[in-house]
């Protein structure tokens, strides 16, 4: 898993790429909890996951928790074919906010 | 992924993170694709490890449905030895 973040503006914009599996996913999940401590509104770009699996998809729920009890957007971008088919299966595509593109979610 | 899913659990219910062996047997029972994984581990209370309801938002417990989902069947069988834990995971696929 590669992870790469940039600052646009208030936003946090989170692109991942490769496979976000057990011996990734707690690599992911202190990326997130940082910027939920400094209450940061954050897009995650999933355009370029090839695969993730439950612990992947446990950091982003407890993610959009915490954002939600703090106040601040958390928006899932451009979602790639696997990471879509996963949040179908687990029905998660009608809870987290979902953008088609980086763009669309940064103007919010 | 149910693969990989299956081993997950394993290893943290099972093993509970510590090390162990665990034996993945792939066979093909005509149209039938059955995955069978043992471990050796004390065995697990399969109630523990039962899929959560999906309207709870939260962030454990989705591997066992997503075994579910994307296979046809999923039990527990005996483990032939009488120790550790046997998974049985079959999925019919085109011939």
């Amino acid at each position: 898993m590669k992870l790469h973040t940039t600052e646009i503006g208030e936003t946090t914009v989170m692109a991942l790429a490769g496979d976000v599996d057990l011996s990734h996913s707690p690599t992911l999940r202190k990326a997130l909890m940082e910027l939920m401590f400094q209450r940061r509104a954050v897009v995650v770009d999933l355009s370029a996951v090839t695969y993730v699996d439950s612990s992947g998809i446990a950091g982003l729920v407890e993610a959009y928790q915490m954002a939600r009890k703090n106040g601040t957007s958390f928006t899932l971008a451009a979602i790639s074919d696997p990471v879509g088919r996963v949040l179908r299966l687990a029905r998660l595509d009608r809870v987290f906010t979902i953008a088609d593109t980086v763009e669309a979610a940064v103007k919010g | 992924m149910a693969v990989d899913e299956a081993c997950q659990n394993i290893i943290r219910h099972a093993y509970r993170g510590g090390e162990g062996h665990l034996i993945l047997h792939l066979d093909r029972q005509d149209d039938l694709l059955v995955i069978r994984l043992m471990d050796f581990a004390p065995p697990v209370e399969v109630a523990k490890i039962n899929p959560r309801p999906l309207d709870e938002v939260r962030p454990g417990g989705l591997g066992t449905h997503l075994m579910r989902s994307v296979m046809d069947r999923v039990d527990f069988l005996p483990p032939p030895a009488g120790i550790g834990n046997l998974l049985q995971m079959v999925k019919r696929i085109t011939p």
